[in-house]
């Protein structure tokens, strides 16, 4: 985990070792590649997807969010086309899938086309993964997961003067079922693209997603 | 003029040539023979089973087998289909078989596979091996294959909704051409979900024993042809990847429709999902079942296992120079932290790659590897694992529950043959394996 004082400039981020890691995993050689990277920043996860392109430069970008796709075969074809174009493919927002079923019914669908996935992108494939999802990605994908090459943490460390429920903390907590999971996951997302310092302004910010999903 | 293999000489090229997705073939300079370094494991079981004498390569007393059926089990990345694919190169010889080995994960659809995929598909596998080696079969012996598919399959070639699409492209063709277009379309509309998959799927279900019995009178005719031409004297079928499957899956493969399985009259050896055998004995009623351990380092009481040391050894240098260890010390920590999983080794010498600060694998990268690797498992370990891993490696724990079975098929724990079990070496470096161990 990289804390917030190393991150205060552009520099000190690309200077981290862990991005000179990240920079190491990828091959050029054509063959399927897959990296892994865990984050919990969605402004610092744009920014290295930003700095990777800029260095290596023939990246693309599979976002989950994207209305097209919204199966594993939607998702096969868009990897498929995209690898043809690039060297670089970012998977990223699983966790934006409509609901949680869908996320672990896609998690064992790669899993099981893990072999086709491979052969229909032989080039290096990061996805990116919130912590939240990266337990689920290892056990409901394992032979998928079992062919990464590296996974790397770009978690960053923030100050907080009190806890953000997690959604596994909601389980323990017996709040609710998976609706109340999914609004928790949207409102982590969401919280994960604001540099949050403090709890009062988590707690702004967390009242007005709140409000946003009730309005929605 | 023979090359001879150069492992590579870099740590980047080294990083650079490892490739999970291609099993190795049995020719490749980077195949090493482990079976010895796995215990009491043979493949002369096997073998035996299929009536092949183990060194000699025929058939016992001339005698060929019938309806054999393996079921091929083992953990994730331990190297069934590199060994699978061995087999097959062994046993495709003269005097012995004609092997049709299918790659299922490939060749179907994995996320929805039910035994007419597979049977659909081996038929459109022999069938085309029969065109490609100009095997002449007489029309008396496949017309009932030609005939179930007119007759069952399509029926009334107006009404019927897929009729149009299955024919379009073998029209054409007579006879055998034919056939090996209409069983490789089938299989493509199978795999590729096509709107009408399951209703196609649900005529061969109902009409499964009229297609084995037009099948095995094929089989049989083939058999005596390829026997001629190729001096094979039997046919074995080698499907790979079935472990991969979920269990309804297979499940419903293995166990409730076993008996169409054994409907076709031939030889089989399937590779099937490691959990099966632990779950009370049906999978091991019907078909004669091997499980391949992983390489055994280590005993369990710790003294070093020669046999699958060396072969360990011998596979990290095909993989990489000697000359990029900076230690034995370093190669010893490669093959220990391996857990004598093959894939594990391999991501070791990755994950030793992306941490080394200098142009060797040395103290420092192994240990950052090994570290990286422990923390895989600790990403989705909860703390009662931990306690029940180290139950099982102080032997306080036999049992095969459903906690045993979820960290063998995770491979937190690892099975050797001489039937033992013990945690993955990596997960005994992480601190919470380590407390435990020192407060018991």
């Amino acid at each position: 985990m990289i804390s917030t004082g190393n991150l205060n400039t552009e520099e000190s981020i690309f200077l981290n070792d862990e991005f000179f890691r990240l920079l190491k995993t990828f091959k050029e050689k054509e063959g399927f590649n897959l990296i892994v990277v865990e984050f919990n920043d969605i402004p610092l996860r744009d920014k290295l997807i930003r700095k990777i392109e800029e260095i290596k430069r023939c990246t693309g970008i599979i976002d989950f969010s994207d209305p097209s796709i919204s199966s594993l075969t939607d998702f096969e074809n868009l990897l498929a086309q995209q690898a043809k174009k690039n060297k670089i493919l970012h998977l990223v927002n699983l966790s934006l899938l409509e609901d949680e079923n869908l996320i672990f019914h896609f998690l064992e669908g790669i899993n099981m086309h893990r072999e086709k996935i491979a052969s229909l992108a032989p080039v290096n494939v990061i996805f990116w993964m919130q912590e939240f999802l990266l337990k689920d990605f290892i056990l409901k994908a394992p032979d998928f997961w079992a062919w990464h090459t590296y996974s790397l943490d770009f978690k960053v460390k923030k100050e907080k003067t009190g806890q953000i429920i997690s959604p596994e903390q909601a389980e323990v907590a017996e709040i609710d079922n998976k609706k109340e999971q999914k609004r928790i996951r949207k409102i982590l997302t969401y919280l994960s693209t604001k540099d949050i310092t403090n709890l009062e302004e988590a707690d702004n910010l967390l009242a007005e997603e709140l409000e946003t999903l009730i309005k929605g | 003029m023979t090359t001879t293999y150069q492992p590579p000489k870099t740590i980047w090229e080294v990083y650079s040539n490892i490739n999970y997705n291609n099993p190795l073939e049995s020719d490749d300079p980077k195949y090493v023979k482990t079976e010895k370094g796995r215990g009491d494991f043979s493949f002369s079981g096997i073998l035996k089973h299929l009536n092949v004498h183990p060194k000699e390569h025929k058939f016992l007393g001339n005698k060929t087998p019938s309806n054999v059926y393996i079921a091929f089990c083992g953990h994730r990345g331990c190297g069934k289909s590199t060994e699978l694919k061995r087999l097959a190169s062994e046993l495709d010889k003269p005097g012995l078989f004609k092997v049709v080995f299918l790659e299922s994960a490939r060749e179907l659809d994995p996320n929805n596979t039910q035994y007419p995929d597979i049977f659909m598909s081996l038929a459109s596998r022999l069938l085309s091996d029969l065109g490609k080696e100009k095997i002449k079969i007489k029309k008396i012996h496949y017309e009932r294959l030609e005939n179930w598919f007119w007759e069952k399959v399509i029926v009334d070639e107006d009404k019927t909704e897929y009729a149009a699409d299955l024919i379009a492209g073998a029209k054409a063709e007579t006879g055998i051409p034919f056939l090996v277009k209409i069983f490789a379309k089938i299989t493509t509309s199978i795999k590729d979900g096509s709107t009408y998959k399951e209703t196609l799927r649900n005529v061969i279900k109902n009409n499964f024993t009229l297609f084995a019995e037009a099948f095995n009178n094929l089989l049989a005719a083939a058999k005596v042809e390829i026997a001629k031409k190729l001096d094979r004297k039997e046919i074995l079928f080698i499907i790979d990847d079935l472990e991969k499957l979920r269990k309804e899956e297979a499940d419903n493969i293995f166990i409730d429709n076993v008996n169409q399985l054994q409907q076709i009259n031939s030889n089989f050896i399937y590779a099937a999902p490691i959990d099966m055998l632990y779950a009370g004995m049906q999978l091991q009623q019907f078909f004669k079942t091997y499980t391949l351990p992983m390489i055994k380092a280590y005993e369990k009481d710790g003294t070093k296992c020669d046999k699958g040391y060396s072969a360990l050894r011998d596979m990290l240098f095909r993989y990489a120079d000697e000359s990029l260890f900076s230690s034995d010390e370093v190669v010893k920590r490669f093959i220990t932290f391996s857990g004598g999983n093959p894939r594990h080794l391999l991501q070791l010498l990755e994950y030793a790659y992306i941490n080394s600060e200098s142009e060797s694998f040395d103290s420092n990268a192994i240990s950052k590897a090994v570290k990286k690797m422990a923390t895989d498992f600790e990403k989705f370990l909860e703390n009662e694992d931990y306690g029940h891993l180290y139950k099982i490696d102080n032997s306080l724990d036999k049992s095969t529950s459903d906690k045993t079975r979820f960290l063998l098929r995770h491979l937190a724990l690892l099975e050797y043959n001489e039937y033992w079990r013990k945690s993955h070496p990596a997960v005994r470096e992480l601190d919470t394996y380590k407390k435990l161990a020192c407060n018991k």
